[in-house]
């Protein structure tokens, strides 16, 4: 795995915004940053494409195995929830996408930091905005990216299933990336051939029956990007449990098994030492010298402390009162001055593509986002 | 006979018009019924911890 510096393409601002990153800087700082990009073999792709697929099984593996053994309770999740996670994974909801957030050097086995399975970002930067540039400045090269080819696949599945209902696609309006993710989403229905409509989180009413649109029509089907465990606490939450078998929701309900951090110490006691797996355990340490301390529920890196020998580094966030899960510290590698993670995408069942981030700091809060090619020998 | 056939078509003309008010009325009633029950909420999901989080960089 190697860095090259580049030369930014002219007008690059423009090209990226046609893709449908809307966000090349957020809060006044350089996002999409391609004066630089990772280079990957192809076995290290074949190694990136692998890990994704068994973190992906192990992961189903561990939601089943905590349903089946109604372990919601160790990883705080409410009471009230478990019916619709039930309902959701026995009925087979059809689920759309999530990223696993790797430590990976090129060399060593990747390290799955995180699973980011109900509202994960990224997905716009690592789609057709990267494959674009590839295209325009190593032209020869290749890129792991199918992302729109797979979710064309994943949304023409969904497509079957709800018929020729309208898919509504549900966001707040606060940050440009959402609703930029939002809209690249709603498009690739579009192209499915699927009825859909834009609407934000607070338009959706309460008519004491049904979620409905602006117009008063009921909601059916939703794809929601807000967190599962905010929506249960919300003064709606309670119409979610009462409405969801005639609803669907993507993501499903389930997803909020994998959204716990503490699904890291279930990972761990059903697949221990398994190379891809961090050691992790909910609330102490134990024996770990060097570990990440994570909340339970957190997002975008807030309260995250990592203990490195003695040496501390936090993040801070809102307030944090529950519990935490103490994994042992992969720390990400470093290319420069930057510290590097990469972002692993599932859409359905397939591996889908990746994206790398570059921080300042070993937590990636603040970051931009760099671009990548695969090496097809051609280059030279 | 001619008088009786129109004072018949009168009383059926009467007869329609309190038909079709009373149909008229019951739509408005059922109408006005809706609209009393028709009290719907919005901004249930709320949005105060979205809000809170930093300016998002690709995370999840």
């Amino acid at each position: 795995m190697k860095k090259y510096c580049l030369r930014a393409r002219d007008e690059w601002e423009r090209l990226v915004a046609e893709a449908g990153l809307s966000f090349p800087y957020v809060d006044g700082e350089l996002y999409w940053d391609e004066t630089s990009c990772y280079s990957l073999t192809q076995q290290q792709t074949k190694q990136i494409f692998e890990t994704t697929q068994e973190l992906h099984r192990m992961c189903m593996a561990a939601v089943a195995h905590v349903i089946r053994n109604n372990r919601f309770a160790e990883l705080q999740i409410p009471k009230e929830a478990i019916p619709i996670i039930k309902l959701s994974w026995e009925r087979g909801d059809p689920w759309l996408l999530g990223r696993f957030d790797l430590s990976y050097d090129g060399n060593n086995p990747p390290k799955m930091l995180e699973c980011n399975a109900d509202t994960p970002g990224l997905l716009v930067e690592c789609g057709l905005p990267q494959r674009n540039w590839q295209k325009d400045v190593f032209p020869v090269s290749s890129q792991f990216n199918s992302i729109d080819r797979l979710l064309a696949d994943r949304l023409n599945a969904i497509a079957s299933k709800i018929d020729n209902e309208t898919l509504y696609f549900c966001c707040h309006s606060f940050f440009d990336d959402e609703v930029a993710l939002i809209r690249y989403l709603m498009k690739a229905a579009q192209e499915c051939g699927m009825r859909t409509k834009l609407l934000l989180i607070n338009d959706i009413g309460w008519d004491g029956h049904s979620f409905v649109d602006l117009e008063n029509n009921p909601l059916k089907n939703v794809y929601m990007y807000q967190p599962w465990e905010w929506m249960l606490e919300s003064s709606f939450g309670k119409h979610i449990s009462e409405t969801y078998s005639q609803m669907l929701w993507i993501e499903p309900a389930w997803k909020m098994i994998l959204s716990s951090k503490a699904i890291l110490s279930v990972l761990w006691e059903l697949f221990p030492e398994h190379p891809n797996l961090l050691e992790a355990r909910p609330d102490n340490p134990g024996n770990m010298a060097t570990y990440a301390r994570k909340p339970f529920f957190s997002r975008e890196g807030d309260n995250i402390l990592l203990v490195d020998k003695g040496e501390h580094y936090e993040t801070d966030g809102p307030e944090e009162n529950g519990r935490f899960v103490y994994q042992e510290l992969a720390l990400l590698p470093r290319f420069g001055n930057s510290y590097t993670l990469l972002g692993s995408w599932i859409i359905g069942n397939e591996p889908a593509g990746i994206g790398f981030r570059e921080s300042k700091t070993p937590i990636t809060d603040y970051c931009c986002f760099v671009p990548h090619i695969v090496e097809t020998g051609a280059e030279s | 006979m001619n008088s009786k056939i129109l004072f018949n078509i009168a009383i059926m003309l009467l007869l329609l018009s309190i038909v079709s008010w009373d149909g008229f009325s019951d739509v408005h009633a059922g109408v006005d019924s809706i609209q009393s029950d028709n009290t719907i909420q919005r901004g249930g999901f709320g949005c105060e911890n979205w809000s809170l989080i930093k300016p998002r960089r690709g995370g999840g």
